[in-house]
This record gives C-alpha cells, sequence and structure tokens, in this order.
C-alpha cells in the first residue's frame, strides 16, 4: 500500500512540475517588456541581400495553392532574389493542374513545379525533392494554405544580415478562433507556442523548428543531410539536429509579419493532426539525435519537450483516476491532497487560455466574444482530453509501428476576403503592391 | 615572486573609506539591523516573557505533524489554519528536536530567525521603494526597537509567521516588477493566509499595488496570476477539508449525520463572534485596545497611522507607499470589525506601520527640497528631527512597558515547575494543565518519564472525547491540576466540566514565581473544602463542530 502512496504522490508532484515548468514557458516571454521587446522582430529593414528559395509542398491543396503562390511572388523583395519551388505528388492531378496554372500566369523561370512520383508521400520527402532543385541561398519552407505576410523575406533578410544567424523561425498563427468550438484553444496554443515558448528554446538553444515559415541557410542543410525522410515532424527533426552543430536560431515573432494559418476543420482531423505531431515528436525522442546536444541543459528541455505526448497521455490517464482513487482507495489525506496537485495546474492552464484569447484579440485587432470567453472553461477540458487521446493514440500507433503520414485537409477559412477591411498592416502592404492580391 | 610584485598596501585614505561604506551601504544597513534585532530581540529571549498557553499550542500541534501525522494531538477543529505551525513543525525536522534548553525554547529560536527575516525584508521593501538605503534602516529600526513588538516576537505565535510571509509578498511588488516576482507574491500572500488568516485582509491593497506596479502589456498576466496563485494556495485548505469530510457541518445537506468538526461551522461561529460595535462604537473591545496600543507603542501605533492616513490621501500617486497606507487601514479595519480583538493583534501591523513613518518622512524631506532647493541643510535637518522624535517616542514605550525584556525571568519558574512534576508526580498521574508545559511533559528528553495523561484544560473544558477517554467523565478521576493565571481565569470565565470542579477540589503542593506569571501544582482532593468559587458560566460556548471529535 505505501508503495502504491509514494507512485501516487511521486506521479503527481512530477505532472505537478512539468505543469507549472509548461506554464511558465508558455508566458514567459511576458516576464518584462523588455523580453516582449527582444522576441519580437526589426522596427526597420535592410536592404535586400539574401536569395530565397521558397519550397512550398503541395497536396490536394488545389483550393488554396494558386492565391499563396502568388502572394509569396508579389512580396515585398526584389522578384530576381526569390525563387518559388511547388512540389506535388504524381497521383495529385487536380493540385498539379491548379499549380500549372498560376505557373502559367506568372510567366516566370522563378516560379517552378516539381512532381514526385516515388514514394514515401509525404513533407519531408517533398521538402527534399524541392531542395535538391534549388539554388538560392537561404531555404524558406511555407505550407500550402499560408497566408504570408509580404515583408517575411525582409524581415528574414535583415535579422540574417543584422545579427548574424543561419536560421530565423518567423511566427505562425491560427487565426479563424470563431469556426469551432476547439478553435480558440488551438488559436491560443498557437499564439503561446511562437509568442513565448519557442524564445525560451531559442535562449536554451534547443528549438523545434515550426513547419513553415522557417529560413535556413543551404549550407546548413547541406551539413546536417536535409530532412529525415521517415520523420513524422521533421520541421522539429531538424531543429534539433541543426541545434546539435551548436548554430543559434532566432525565432522572431510579431503580429505585424505572423504566416496566419486555419485550424483543422473537424475534431477528427485535429486529432489526426495532433497524433502525428505526438508521434513524430516519440520518433524524434527515440531516434536520440537530441542526445548529442552540447549542454545538460539543452538535453534536459529536448527531454521534457519531446516526451510530451508520453506526458500528456499520463495525465489524461491520471486526472480521471483521481477522484476514484480518493474515494474507493481511501488515501490517506496527505496523499489525497497531493494526487490533486495536477488538478492545479489544469486550471492554471484553463486561466491562461482564457487571457490568452483576451491577449490574442488584443494584439490582433480581433474581437473575442464574451460569450466565447464565457464558454472556454466548459471546454476547455474536452479540448484537454482530445489531445491526450491524440497522445495515447500516437503511443499506439508508435508502438504499432504505424508510421504513415495523415494530413491535415485545408480551405482557406483563415484567409481574410479581399473585400472586407483588412487589418492595417496587411492593408498598408496591399496598397503598396498596387495590383490585386489575385 | 619578485619583490616588486608584492605591492606596498597603505592603510585605506578615509575617501577610500567614505566610498567603500557607500558602495557596500545596503549590505551594511542589513547587517546592521541583523545585529539589532538579534540583540533587542534575542538577548533573553528565552527567559522573557513568559511562556504563554497559545505557544505551547502552536508548538504542539507542530509536534504532532510529524510524529503523530495530524494536524494537532487533540481533534483539529479549524480553529486556524494549519500552514503556521507546519512550518514549525519543518523546522522541529530540521533541528531534530534540538532543545534550546527547555522544549519551547526552540520555538522562540525560531522566531528570533523569521524576525530577522521580516526586519531585512522592511529593509529592502523601503530601499527598494524609494532607492534610499535609510528609508529602510529607519523602518527597520523603529520595527525592531518597539517595546510591544519585542515583546510578542519572542513568542511563538503564527502571527509572526504570516508576518514575514506578508512581507515577502508585499516586497516581491516593490520596484521594477516582473511576472515572476508578480506570480511568486500571490503564492507568498496565500501562504501568509494559510499561516494566519488576517493576512486576508491586505488582499485588496495588495492586489491593487500588483495592478499599479505592472506596465499594460503583462498587467493582465501579472494581475490574474497573482489572484489564482493567491487563491489556489489558499484553496488546499478548503480541499483539505473536503478530503477530510469536514468542509461542511454535521446535519447540513451536504454534511452528513455522523457529529465531526467542520471547517464552514468554524468560520461561521468565528464570525459571530461579534461582541461589539468595533470602530463604529467608542466602548468597543477594539477602542480599548486600542487606547492601550497607542499608550504603549505610541511611536508605531499614533505615528504610523498618521502617516499611513497621509499616504493615501496625500500621496495616492506613490503607489507603494499608497498601497502601505491602505494596507495599514485595511488591517485597521479588519481589527476593528467588532469581532474579538486580542492583544498580539498588533502584530502584522507594526512593520507596515513602521514602513508608513519612514516612507513619509522620506517625502516630507523630498518636499521640502522642492520648496527650498538652496537651503542644504534641509534634509539632515528633517531627517534629524524624524530621528529624535522616534528615539523619544520609542523611549517613551519603553518606559511605559514592565522594563523585564533583557533582564527578568518569569520562564525559569515555569521550567522549574516541570522539573518538580517529573520528581514528584506520578507518570501515570491524570493531569489537567496549561498548554505551555504540554511538550515537556508528553515528549520530554531521553531517561524522564512521560505524562501521557496529561491533558490540556481547555480541551478537558470543551472536547467531550477528552473527557470520556482522559477522565471517564469523572471529575475525580483528576489527579493533579497545574495552574497558571490564564488556566484559573478562564475557567472562571467558562463553565467547564471536570477542570471547574477538579479546581474547586485541590489543595496547593507546590508553588513557582520568578517573575509575576504563578505556576500551581494543586492535587485534587475530592473531600478537601472549596478554595476557589469560581462563578461559572459566562463565556461564549463552542458550538460541537468546534469540539466533536
Amino acid at each position: 500500500m505505501t508503495a502504491l502512496y509514494l507512485l501516487i504522490g511521486f506521479v503527481a508532484l512530477a505532472l505537478l512540475a512539468h505543469g507549472l515548468f509548461s506554464l511558465w514557458l508558455m508566458l514567459h516571454a511576458w516576464n518584462t517588456p523588455d523580453c516582449l521587446q527582444a522576441t519580437s522582430g526589426p522596427d526597420s529593414f535592410e536592404d535586400a541581400a539574401l536569395s530565397f528559395t521558397v519550397l512550398v509542398p503541395a497536396r490536394e491543396e488545389e483550393a488554396v495553392i494558386a492565391q499563396t503562390i502568388s502572394r509569396i511572388w508579389e512580396a515585398n523583395y526584389p522578384r530576381e532574389l526569390l525563387e518559388i519551388i511547388v512540389v506535388c505528388q504524381g497521383d495529385d492531378h487536380e493540385t498539379i493542374s491548379a499549380v500549372w496554372r498560376q505557373v502559367e500566369a506568372l510567366k516566370s523561370q522563378q516560379v517552378r513545379l516539381f512532381v514526385y512520383e516515388t514514394p514515401p508521400y509525404n513533407k519531408p520527402h517533398a521538402l527534399s525533392f524541392g531542395y535538391a532543385a534549388s539554388t538560392h541561398d537561404v531555404v524558406t519552407v511555407f505550407d500550402a494554405e499560408d497566408d504570408v505576410h509580404p515583408d517575411i523575406f525582409n524581415v528574414i533578410n535583415t535579422v540574417m544580415v543584422q545579427e548574424g544567424v543561419g536560421i530565423v523561425q518567423g511566427g505562425v498563427q491560427l487565426m479563424n478562433f470563431r469556426d469551432h468550438w476547439y478553435s480558440v484553444f488551438n488559436c491560443v496554443e498557437y499564439f503561446y507556442y511562437f509568442r513565448s515558448r519557442m524564445h525560451f528554446n531559442a535562449r536554451v538553444g534547443m528549438v523545434p523548428l515550426g513547419g513553415n515559415t522557417v529560413a535556413i541557410r543551404r549550407r546548413l542543410i547541406q551539413q546536417v543531410d536535409g530532412w529525415d525522410p521517415v520523420c513524422l515532424t521533421e520541421d522539429a527533426d531538424i531543429g534539433v539536429r541543426l541545434c546539435a552543430l551548436g548554430e543559434r536560431i532566432r525565432v522572431v515573432y510579431d503580429s505585424r509579419w505572423v504566416t496566419r494559418e486555419e485550424t483543422p476543420h473537424t475534431v477528427g482531423a485535429l486529432v489526426r493532426q495532433r497524433t502525428r505531431w505526438g508521434q513524430g515528436f516519440i520518433q524524434v525522442l527515440v531516434k536520440g539525435d537530441w542526445r548529442r546536444l552540447p549542454g545538460r541543459r539543452r538535453r534536459a528541455l529536448a527531454l521534457v519537450t519531446f516526451a510530451q505526448p508520453i506526458l500528456e497521455g499520463v495525465l489524461l490517464c491520471f486526472v480521471p483516476l483521481v477522484p476514484l482513487a480518493v474515494i474507493f482507495l481511501k488515501l490517506p489525506v496527505i496523499v489525497a491532497l497531493l494526487s490533486l496537485a495536477p488538478l492545479y495546474v489544469v486550471a492554471l492552464q484553463m486561466l491562461a487560455s482564457i487571457i490568452g484569447a483576451v491577449e490574442f484579440g488584443r494584439l490582433f485587432e480581433e474581437r473575442v466574444p464574451v460569450g466565447l470567453l464565457m464558454k472556454m472553461p466548459f471546454t476547455y477540458l474536452p479540448f484537454q482530453a482530445l489531445i491526450g487521446f491524440s497522445a495515447l493514440r500516437a503511443m499506439v500507433r508508435q508502438l504499432r509501428g504505424k508510421g504513415e503520414w495523415e494530413k491535415t485537409e485545408h480551405r482557406g477559412a483563415h484567409r481574410i476576403p479581399l473585400v472586407a477591411p483588412l487589418p492595417h498592416a496587411v492593408a498598408a502592404s496591399a496598397r503598396a503592391s498596387q495590383e490585386p492580391a489575385l | 615572486m619578485s619583490a616588486t610584485a608584492v605591492a606596498r598596501r597603505e592603510p585605506p585614505s578615509a575617501l577610500e573609506m567614505r566610498h567603500w561604506l557607500y558602495a557596500h551601504r545596503l549590505r551594511l544597513a542589513i547587517a546592521g539591523v541583523v545585529l539589532l534585532v538579534v540583540v533587542s530581540q534575542g538577548i533573553n529571549m528565552l527567559h522573557y516573557p513568559y511562556l504563554e498557553d497559545d505557544e505551547g499550542t502552536y508548538f504542539s500541534q507542530a509536534w504532532a505533524v510529524f510524529h503523530l501525522g495530524r494536524l494537532s494531538a487533540y481533534t483539529y477543529i479549524y480553529d486556524h489554519a494549519p500552514l503556521g505551525w507546519i512550518q514549525i513543525a519543518m523546522w522541529q525536522l530540521l533541528t531534530i528536536d534540538h532543545r534550546f534548553g527547555y522544549a519551547l525554547a526552540s520555538g522562540r529560536v525560531l522566531m528570533l530567525l523569521f524576525q530577522i527575516g521580516s526586519a531585512v525584508l522592511v529593509v529592502l521593501i523601503g530601499q527598494r521603494a524609494t532607492g534610499k538605503v535609510w528609508v529602510g534602516a529607519f523602518a527597520a529600526a523603529m520595527f525592531s526597537l518597539s517595546t510591544y513588538g519585542i515583546f510578542y516576537h519572542r513568542r511563538i505565535l503564527i502571527d509572526n509567521v504570516a508576518t514575514f510571509w506578508l512581507l515577502l509578498s508585499l516586497y516581491l511588488l516593490v520596484g521594477r516588477v516582473t511576472l515572476r516576482r508578480v506570480w511568486l507574491s500571490g503564492v507568498a500572500i496565500g501562504i501568509a493566509i494559510l499561516s494566519k488568516e488576517t493576512a486576508i485582509a491586505v488582499v485588496p491593497a495588495l492586489a491593487v499595488l500588483a495592478a499599479r506596479q505592472t506596465p499594460p502589456v503583462n498587467r493582465l498576466f501579472a494581475v490574474s496570476g497573482w489572484v489564482a496563485l493567491a487563491a489556489g494556495v489558499c484553496a488546499t485548505y478548503v480541499l483539505l477539508a473536503l478530503l477530510k469530510g469536514e468542509l461542511f457541518a454535521a446535519g447540513t445537506l451536504l454534511g452528513g449525520h455522523r457529529a465531526h468538526v467542520s471547517l464552514l461551522c468554524s468560520i461561521q461561529w468565528q464570525a459571530s463572534r461579534a461582541s461589539d460595535g468595533g470602530v463604529l462604537e467608542s466602548s468597543s473591545a477594539f477602542w480599548q485596545l486600542a487606547g492601550s496600543w497607542a499608550h504603549s507603542e505610541p511611536l508605531l501605533v499614533i505615528g504610523g497611522t498618521l502617516a499611513a492616513a497621509l499616504s493615501v490621501v496625500l500621496l495616492r500617486r506613490r503607489a507603494v507607499i499608497a498601497m502601505i497606507g491602505w494596507c495599514v487601514l485595511s488591517l485597521w479595519l479588519f481589527l476593528g470589525r467588532g469581532g474579538v480583538v486580542l492583544a498580539f493583534y498588533l502584530v502584522p501591523l507594526l512593520p507596515l506601520l513602521a514602513l508608513s513613518v519612514a516612507l513619509v518622512v522620506h517625502e516630507a524631506i523630498a518636499a521640502a527640497r522642492r520648496l527650498r532647493p538652496g537651503w542644504r541643510a534641509t534634509g539632515p535637518a528633517l531627517g534629524a528631527l524624524a530621528v529624535a522624535c522616534a528615539v523619544a517616542l520609542a523611549l517613551l514605550g519603553y518606559m511605559r512597558s514592565d522594563r523585564g525584556m533583557w533582564t527578568k525571568d518569569p520562564v525559569a519558574g515555569q521550567v522549574d515547575a516541570v522539573k518538580w512534576i517529573e520528581r514528584h508526580v506520578p507518570a501515570s498521574s491524570r493531569m489537567v494543565i496549561d498548554e505551555y508545559m504540554w511538550d515537556e511533559l508528553h515528549d520530554p528528553p531521553r531517561g524522564v518519564p512521560r505524562f501521557a495523561d496529561a491533558q490540556y484544560y481547555w480541551k478537558v473544558g470543551v472536547d467531550p472525547s477528552v473527557q470520556r477517554r482522559g477522565f471517564a467523565d469523572n471529575w475525580r478521576k483528576v489527579g493533579y491540576v497545574v495552574t497558571t493565571p490564564q488556566l484559573v481565569e478562564d475557567t472562571a470565565h467558562n463553565d467547564f466540566p471536570i477542570v471547574t470542579p477538579a479546581l474547586e477540589h485541590s489543595v496547593p503542593v507546590a508553588a513557582f514565581n520568578t517573575g509575576g506569571w504563578q505556576i500551581e501544582v494543586r492535587r485534587v482532593e475530592p473531600q478537601a473544602p472549596v478554595e476557589f468559587n469560581l462563578l461559572a458560566g459566562k463565556g461564549p460556548r463552542q458550538p460541537p463542530c468546534m469540539t466533536y471529535s
């Protein structure tokens, strides 16, 4: 019995510690106004010096790909320094023809379509394929549904030139927080992840890079041998291997320049996306490249980061069991009290989500309805349950050796209809380009 | 080593010395204040004042935490939140139950440590609030030289524990704050409240301070985090009661029918103990005590309160000063709410009053300098005047005390009484005792018998399970009553079963008094003529939820 008590106490304290630590990571960027300042982007731009290759892997993206390509091509950056490479899968005829029409329309040798026929059919393979054909100094990755800010290349160019870094991760932000009951949590997660958590990782020197709006100098990709074609989170994986080189990664989050994306359209899609991420993280954990990271602090952070899905799964199992244990096991009061500790973390994180929604609305000048905020305490637990379930599913899939790519569908719900009034930053740049974006 | 490498060390010039002193002024001030506390409080602290019943209560409840795995050796009745004596329990664990002479001495040593911590925090708060070390040092000096303060700071009171955490919470909000500091402040105030509930009075003022000290970009995170963490820490107490099945009162919808103690019932009872009109009634217990406080501690009570009032009216724009002023006023209002007030309730106010005085003096000097920029002596002159007034008032406070704090030794008699009992009373005797000797008798040093049947008189008076198990509901089973003036007075005011008749039918066998606190060991002789004539039945009775076990 004592062993059981000790186990319960240990698990509860571990979950408490981990929960408080993640809470700190979520919020540390707000520690002082200086922190916020230091993690945002430059206020004025350097002259264009670097040339960019933009890799856009696309699969079943016929609805959004054309607009994405034209937005990138319309960016405020000298066109001769840009190169867009769209990579499609051979059997995906709709996307191929949509891309082809757009490439024809733009009439430029620098916008090209590549089609690959051999498995595995996944993003890292597409990236490697496109990378092999690319020529420019800096390789950037965008997803087919991304709303790329016209000044993003100026931002990356400026940061790379001024700070001498080889890797820049820009902010990514889900925007359609009103669309589904879980969207707001999804948006807030991204908000905290890119606004705060990633900066902590960057400071420590262990950054699981994001899947897009990431710019890496060509020689660094060569040095780490490119993307791992079988990893489900190739982005996080290459981030770890780049960090193992000792390379500094600069994370830039500025609400003006974030890449806008959308949340998954169904609960099923959300679970599949989360399962993929969870499984990818477990793969990175198992692969063990993180053990080559210099410094104990980095390795510890890597361990905590990539074991996250496992902890989430444990939390999901643990939390519902606690009330049962308290009622049926007749736990001693102190053990019962300890076992409830993770609930504090759940409550604090729920509060953080609500505050995050308010801050998100303020920063992006979006009105977050009070009704939505009032609903959040009730929808928070179901959302956490989905995350926990996805984490368990990821563990099960990894154990059963299922490694194929479950893709997220995109419709363009995050895009601002061009007839509607634009937030001022976007509006200003749209005027500057003096051409319709489509 | 060549001869030239051995630099000849010149004695430092006066200028160098002054530079060195200036560069290290904060450390020097802290060292000075620590020394001051060690001298003013530490000297003779194990001998004066006498060991009070409450000190024994907290110390024995602390002992129960790790030795019995409970919050009290008797039924824990939710009279106070337990974190204060849980900290004392950790100290006992840390010192491996080392006795600094007698059992409670170790608790008084801990109180000295808490007081050193509090005084250092006062220095730091003053320094961070104004940028001037002298402000902090001045406040800390007034705080540690208060005669009233020294009397109660030596005692094992959970108020001293709570004061430290309250000051820590305040300190974290002063100066340039970060999110982390604000959150830690929230945790600290939570710990303060669970150490002694009085601290809850300053929560609104500190919450406003947290909001005023953070810039708009992170204010929402800071304030909601502060509130959530403070509430979270406090919620643990409610959760504890819930898990023990003791949140709701017995006989209510959620409380079940089995008789048991209850947190909500205890809170309700404490709240309903309102005896008079408090601040609104000039003859209330609050005003009587306030009068005696003002008499014995004129500097802090009158000067500090005036300074606090000035702060909230004239210095509204200075967030820290104004909110410390509000802390003082809210604590005063809390004491004057019309409930029970006891003589030591002023304790958490002292450092805040001292800070108010020092901060207002600092502002007055700054204002005078602005008015007369040419007159360079303004600052030193006003400062000297303030210090002179403070010294005079502090001396007045000392003159009005019984002036025994560094010389008298009432504790010696109390310790002698215990030794006498250990030698002359059979260890199996059923005894009714004052709680100051509970630890000595129940957890004696090696080689000394344990008096397992010595029971605290208040519990014998109100706890049916103690009456039944300890004395078979029969006062004739009592072998000895060890009286203190407090035991006699409480028994006279309350209709205690067992204690009252046992005391009435007892004869003194030994008496000890080394300074105004009379201890008598009295043997109960049922046939003896009634010596005491106790008037019974005047005090408030505790409700069943605070007596059942």
